[in-house]
């Protein structure tokens, strides 16, 4: 497994192979670094909001359905340039503006840029090999301030990776939940396939 | 006067509530742009109601003058109120529609039925499905209003999402039979095409002719469908090179989900069918909202 560099970067990039990388829209050259990418703060949002259920549950039960996921989360859109406030202690679920199209033999490292973390936002997420869609970011506030964010702004970086071999990010024996989104969306925890197994031990015991 | 000003807060609470499809209202934007002179300010409610709740809230141009007369409130803009359901907030493909009710502001706007009605009086352009006979002066008159006025915004939908338009007609209005305020289905299919293919009909040509009286420019195809296929193939979206290919990409999508969903290729077979519809519609939505960065961030 290596590290891409700026070189490599930019030839993936440039290159028309239907499997190569793909970052849309790159509006600055500069974005790519000596061995990163800059990707950019994106326009929609999932905000947490408190309500009166005591629990977000990510264990289903079929005979008591439990309150869903998204219920716990607000959307809410801007615009290019536009501003958005990270209250402290919350989590907002966003995407990077770019839609990122990895190879199958490339996967990424999501960090954010130092400028960020030192405000008190880190960012750190792993993209698979052949993935498309604008990149899932959480973004939680550490600090006691809250922050206007710009939209539109370098606010995390990705490193590839390029492994050896490939792999199959669509497979049709495990769907993907998280494939060729365009916004940011909420917890899958509750479908995984193992909760059903753990539920029905959880009775058993 | 309340009523409209009341009718207006809700229209723009709902562009102000942050969750509105930009790229939708960015698209209607670039075409009204060539209509009008006047600033026109396009804002949205987001509505809980039917599948197919689409409509266009008019103002009257009486309104703005009262508004001035009585409280020396004078607006810069003109409002195009447009509602849809909210649950098509993330499906452009289904949100086509907005440019008929688009084609109703600019007909109210510009008042291009009327005109029409003054050149060919009610009973002298006979109308499908409608028997004149059947029907007293008073009636013939409201029919021939409120048909004219739907068969003008379809074709301004046409002119600019053509199939796109017309398959989502047929879809959601399929075998409508004709009303008091609307033409049958068919027959607004049957015009569409009319248009789309440029066969002769009197209803366009009247219109034609109602735009030229008003110098205002002539009911033309505005729109290119782009070869989506090489970028929606491997699920990216498309990098959308004009406005003809702005308003076309409505087209191409349509056809392209239509074809992933009765003759896959591709990832596309390893896809879920209803995640399908999702994902398309999304590639359609991400290919115009990089466009309007592009724009944007290329304008400084």
């Amino acid at each position: 497994m290596s590290l891409l560099s700026n070189k490599q970067i930019r030839e993936l990039l440039a290159s028309s192979d239907p499997d190569s990388l793909f970052v849309d829209p790159l509006l600055e050259e500069t974005q790519i670094g000596a061995v990163t990418l800059d990707l950019r703060l994106g326009y929609d949002f999932l905000v947490s909001i408190l309500t009166r259920k005591p629990s977000i549950e990510t264990g289903s039960n079929p005979g008591n359905p439990h309150r869903a996921i998204g219920s716990y989360f607000q959307e809410t859109r801007r615009e290019l340039g536009e501003k958005f406030v990270l209250y402290p202690n919350q989590i907002v679920l966003c995407t990077t503006m770019e839609y990122v199209s990895l190879p199958y033999n490339v996967y990424a490292d999501i960090l954010s840029r130092s400028s960020y973390t030192r405000l008190g936002v880190p960012i750190n997420t792993m993209v698979q090999p052949g993935f498309r869609g604008c990149i899932p970011l959480e973004l939680f506030n550490h600090g006691n301030s809250p922050i206007e964010l710009v939209i539109g702004s370098r606010i995390c970086q990705a490193r590839f990776f390029e492994i050896n071999g490939i792999a199959n990010y669509i497979e049709t024996t495990r769907p993907r939940k998280y494939f060729g989104h365009v916004r940011p969306i909420v917890s899958a925890a509750d479908m995984d396939c193992e909760i059903e197994k753990l539920r029905y031990i959880s009775e058993k015991i | 006067m309340v009523d409209q000003i009341w009718t207006a807060s809700k229209f723009l609470s709902g562009s102000t509530s942050k969750k509105i499809p930009y790229e939708i209202v960015h698209c209607l934007k670039k075409a009204l742009a060539p209509w009008t002179q006047k600033n026109a300010l396009i804002t949205t409610a987001l509505t809980q109601e039917k599948a197919y709740s689409f409509y266009f809230q008019g103002i009257s141009q009486e309104f703005y003058t009262l508004a001035k007369a009585c409280t020396r409130v004078e607006f810069n803009s003109e409002l195009v109120q447009i509602a849809f359901p909210q649950i098509y907030r993330h499906r452009p493909l289904l949100n086509v529609a907005l440019y008929h009710e688009l084609g109703h502001f600019l007909d109210v706007h510009h008042g291009i039925v009327n005109q029409s009605l003054l050149l060919v009086p009610s009973e002298q352009l006979p109308l499908p499905g409608i028997n004149f006979a059947n029907f007293s002066p008073e009636q013939i008159n409201y029919l021939a209003n409120f048909h004219r006025r739907e068969y003008f915004a379809d074709i301004f939908a046409a002119s600019y999402v053509g199939k796109a338009y017309r398959e989502f007609l047929d879809a959601f209005a399929r075998n409508n039979p004709v009303s008091t305020t609307h033409p049958a289905t068919n027959d607004r299919l049957n015009l569409i095409n009319n248009f789309l293919y440029g066969t002769q009909n009197n209803i366009l040509d009247l219109f034609q002719k109602s735009l030229t009286q008003l110098s205002l420019r002539q009911l033309n195809i505005n729109y290119s469908v782009p070869d989506v296929s090489a970028a929606f193939d491997n699920a990216r979206p498309y990098t959308i090179r004009n406005e003809a290919e702005l308003h076309g990409i409505y087209e191409a999508g349509s056809t392209y989900l239509l074809q992933a969903q009765t003759n896959p290729k591709n990832l596309w077979t390893k896809i879920e069918e209803t995640t399908k519809e999702r994902i398309i519609n999304d590639l359609v939505e991400k290919s115009i909202r990089n466009s309007m960065i592009v724009d944007h961030w290329e304008a400084r």
